[in-house]
């Protein structure tokens, strides 16, 4: 029977790509070999805007599009709109993190949980739950409120499922042998499971991270309102083709810097996680 | 039978669920305008069957969709596996795997209708853009990870190039590959979704916001839940459709 | 043998050669409001309309509000634009479509006597003056349309900026009306048919009108790229000849029940409601299709000064007048 397992290989499945992109990330840029290529592309780019074969509303020049970040910068539509996002997309985050955690604790905790949010958990992952944004709009309005729970709801799927996969592949006997020794039930979640699980609860972080931007964007794009998602449709309304395509590399630049953080967080704590667990 | 009750029982919480909603609807406890009882919506959902609407507007999606996903996988496929074997294409396109992998695919929705306009090249552009880093990633995990020694000995059994990709790496590929494009069909249906929300004048996503903004939430809670159900249904078929294609690996 | 399929190829490509020079021209025309725009209501008569299927066909599209269409005429999407006074120069000054045509014009807002658009809001309502609007939210059907550059305009003379002072919303025009009465946005645009609607008239009352904001307004024009218009100048007389038939059709006082009637159709309102359409309680509609091209200039420098657009125009210049001229002196 398809259950909660089912979803928990497509969390693995979309770890497995997020996983290998961020670690290779770092491997190719420290090299730098990375830099040629993608310099390469930006000059064809660039080349190919002037050519004449397209107008620059189909496609301004990188150097224009460059000129119009500076100026947004220097202005200051381009912090308050980065800033929000930034903010809606991590707040959102961290309300799923925090709930997706407690969550997944729960039910790998108690049976009646488990059983209640079992199919919802299982049948809601693969969904696609931005087909739900008006209706969030209709409950909640057009504000941060809305535009941080539709991030909040796509978010948390991954966290559940990996952080109830984490729980369930802890070592029984480290579990009982902590038992034994006399730890209560919450020491045992605090002490044994949740440091145990870690690794996959990262990783279910490092699946929810991107879908909150995506997410975020979505919903800003929707909602209107300051923030780099509106910014780019009111700038797409205005035929402002270099707004739109400087709203494309700022937002490629926030989710390269988020992701490679979330990456360089990972490794801090699991050698942390490491360490402890030599000592012990 | 047995398995019949056990399975009754496992999905009894979506059923509560339901019943939850219909009771708190009929009872008016929220805004009934913004919580239509289950009931009625599944009545709009007859409506909008039998008028058309639905229909309609769901072939353009999961046409949209299919071909986007199919370009994704025959193109990002190939990719993935190509540069897992020739090293220089390797090195100029994995920098721009990892460039493009962290970039939230909404921000393409602008884009892609510039270049496209509203009909089904800019949807279809945008989810093969989407969806073919993770089938890329997939592939050329899969296809680095293929074991040298049949390759070396397909080699001196005088296999060509083309064959040796297809009879030894892409078998070998496959687990990885497979599940790249399951992440790659999640994404699709967001990416479909909110850009018919956002830029469209045809598909399940138009369909959603035009009946919420005219007031008939009963057929946009309709609609809402026909795409919720077939991205599920979608990923469960395609789950059935991996054991297999594994199964006949072997 | 060989010569036999030679000729026959031969005339098979003369064949299929004259037949794509038989076949009709293909015209796609936008519209965003039902009654208010031509296109809505002009295939209901084509009857009159003597060149249809002959020298071209005709195809009406509907749009959310007149910026998408410029993304849709750069794509070849659209042949005959129906813009707006602010969208005419988004197309030409930021997206760099020089050659863009003013052809003919669809209606204009604010003449004396005649409509001119209203901004409302709840009657019993907090919003009594532009000023309470701060940090509300307020609705356009799309952003940089002629209803929002004028609102924004307004809200400019009164200290107000957009995402500054105020939130903006896109929302389709038959749902203003839903949106107000929830209190889910504070101010709507008002346009034909939807502000007559007896329901709303009961809940809103003006803030300001469009002639308020930005004065008599050419707002909305037809449009043609230029390269269209010299390769297909004839079948495009054509067109413009059977639509003015048809608009002379629809404003003749004799066929206003059987307009009604069309309307009622297209809206799903009963027909009753249509006594104004038409009338002077509707838009300012040119009998011989022809913009105010002066009033127009004023609107686009304007949306200039406002800095909603690059760089200004001359309309004029823009502008090709000659189709329309020659098919007015047809149904003379």
């Amino acid at each position: 029977m398809a259950g909660i397992e089912d979803t928990a290989s497509l969390a693995t499945a979309e770890a497995d790509v997020t996983h290998d992109a961020a670690r290779r990330l770092d491997a190719v840029f420290r090299g730098g070999a990375g830099v040629f290529s993608v310099l390469l592309v930006l000059i064809a780019w660039e080349l190919f805007a002037r050519s004449g074969k397209v107008t620059a509303f189909m496609l301004p020049p990188f150097s224009a599009v460059v000129e119009r970040i500076y100026v947004d910068a220097v202005s200051g539509d381009l912090w308050i709109n980065l800033g929000l996002t930034v903010a809606r997309a991590m707040t959102g985050f961290v309300i799923a993190a925090v709930l997706g955690i407690a969550l997944g604790a729960s039910m790998s905790r108690s049976r009646l949980i488990r059983w209640f949010f079992d199919p919802i958990i299982s049948v809601g992952f693969p969904m696609p739950k931005i087909a739900f944004l008006p209706i969030i709009i209709l409950w909640l309005g057009v504000y941060d409120v809305s535009k941080i729970s539709i991030v909040v709801f796509d978010a948390i799927f991954p966290v559940v499922t990996a952080t109830l996969a984490g729980i369930a592949a802890v070592d029984r006997e480290l579990i009982w042998s902590a038992r034994n020794m006399g730890a209560s039930e919450r020491e045992v979640m605090w002490q044994i499971k949740l440091p145990a699980a870690l690794p996959q609860i990262l990783t279910g972080l490092q699946v929810a991270l991107p879908i909150s931007l995506i997410v975020a964007i979505i919903g800003e794009m929707v909602m209107g309102g300051y923030g780099l998602g509106g910014a780019m449709m009111s700038a797409s309304r205005f035929a402002d083709s270099r707004g739109v395509f400087a709203g494309i590399v700022e937002i490629a630049v926030v989710g390269y810097a988020l992701i490679k953080t979330m990456a360089v967080v990972r490794r801090r704590l699991l050698v942390w996680h490491q360490e402890t667990a030599e000592h012990s | 039978m047995q398995a019949m009750t056990q399975a009754s029982l496992r999905y009894l919480p979506l059923l509560l669920l339901a019943l939850g909603w219909e009771v708190t609807a009929r009872f008016n406890l929220i805004d009934s305008q913004a919580l239509p009882p289950l009931t009625h919506v599944a009545s709009a959902w007859v409506d909008l069957v039998r008028d058309g609407e639905l229909v309609d507007n769901g072939a353009a999606s999961l046409y949209r969709g299919a071909m986007g996903l199919l370009l994704a996988v025959v193109v990002g496929g190939g990719l993935g596996i190509l540069m897992a074997r020739w090293r220089l294409l390797d090195v100029f396109v994995n920098p721009l795997v990892e460039l493009f992998y962290p970039l939230p695919k909404s921000a393409l929705i602008p884009v892609t209708v510039l270049w496209l306009g509203f009909g089904d090249g800019s949807k279809i552009l945008l989810i093969f853009l989407g969806c073919m880093i993770p089938v890329t990633i997939g592939a050329y995990n899969g296809a680095r990870g293929s074991d040298q020694a049949l390759i070396w000995s397909a080699r001196s059994m005088g296999a060509g190039r083309l064959r040796l990709l297809w009879d030894v790496v892409v078998p070998s590929a496959l687990p990885e590959l497979l599940n790249g494009i399951r992440t790659a069909l999640a994404l699709a249906f967001i990416l479909l979704v909110s850009s018919e929300l956002i830029v469209s004048q045809q598909g399940f996503g138009y369909l959603i916001g035009y009946l919420g903004s005219t007031g008939a939430y009963e057929g946009m809670y309709a609609v809402v839940l026909t795409v919720a159900f077939l991205g599920f249904a979608a990923d469960r078929l395609y789950q059935l459709l991996m054991q297999w294609l594994l199964q006949w690996r072997e | 043998m060989r010569g036999k399929i030679g000729l026959a190829s031969i005339a098979l490509f003369l064949l299929s050669v004259s037949l794509a020079q038989a076949d009709p021209l293909q015209i796609r025309g936008a519209w965003v409001a039902p009654v208010a725009n031509w296109f809505s209501m002009w295939l209901q008569k084509k009857d009159l309309a003597h060149h249809f299927g002959q020298s071209y066909t005709f195809e009406a599209t509907h749009y959310a509000g007149t910026p998408p269409m410029i993304t849709a005429i750069a794509n070849n999407e659209l042949e005959i634009g129906d813009l707006a006074y602010s969208t005419l120069p988004i197309a030409i000054a930021n997206a760099g479509m020089e050659d863009v045509r003013v052809i003919a014009d669809e209606f204009q807002d604010g003449v004396p006597g005649y409509r001119d658009d209203e901004y409302e809001v709840l009657a019993a309502g907090p919003i009594k003056r532009v000023e309470d609007l701060k940090g509300k939210i307020v609705a356009t059907n799309a952003i940089g349309s002629g209803v929002d550059v004028a609102m924004r305009a307004m809200l400019r003379k009164h200290g107000l900026e957009a995402n500054r002072d105020y939130t903006i919303v896109e929302a389709p025009f038959p749902a203003m009306k839903a949106m107000l009465a929830e209190k889910k946005v504070d101010l709507i645009p008002t346009v034909l048919p939807f502000a007559l609607d007896p329901e709303l008239k009961k809940i809103a009352r003006p803030l300001f009108t469009v002639h308020d904001a930005i004065g008599v307004s050419q707002f909305i024009v037809w449009t043609a790229r230029k390269p269209f218009i010299d390769a297909h100048r004839a079948a495009l007389v054509d067109f413009l000849e059977d639509s003015m038939r048809i608009e002379r059709w629809y404003l003749d006082p004799k066929n206003h029940d059987a307009a009604a009637q069309i309307a009622s159709q297209l809206t799903k309102q009963p027909p009753e409601r249509f006594g104004w359409l038409f009338t002077k309680t509707d838009y300012y509609r040119d009998p011989k299709m022809v913009p105010n091209l002066d009033a127009l200039q004023k609107n686009v420098d304007m949306t200039k000064e406002l800095g909603f657009v690059k760089a200004s125009f001359d309309v004029k210049a823009h502008s090709d007048l000659s189709l329309i001229e020659e098919a007015a002196k047809r149904l003379q």
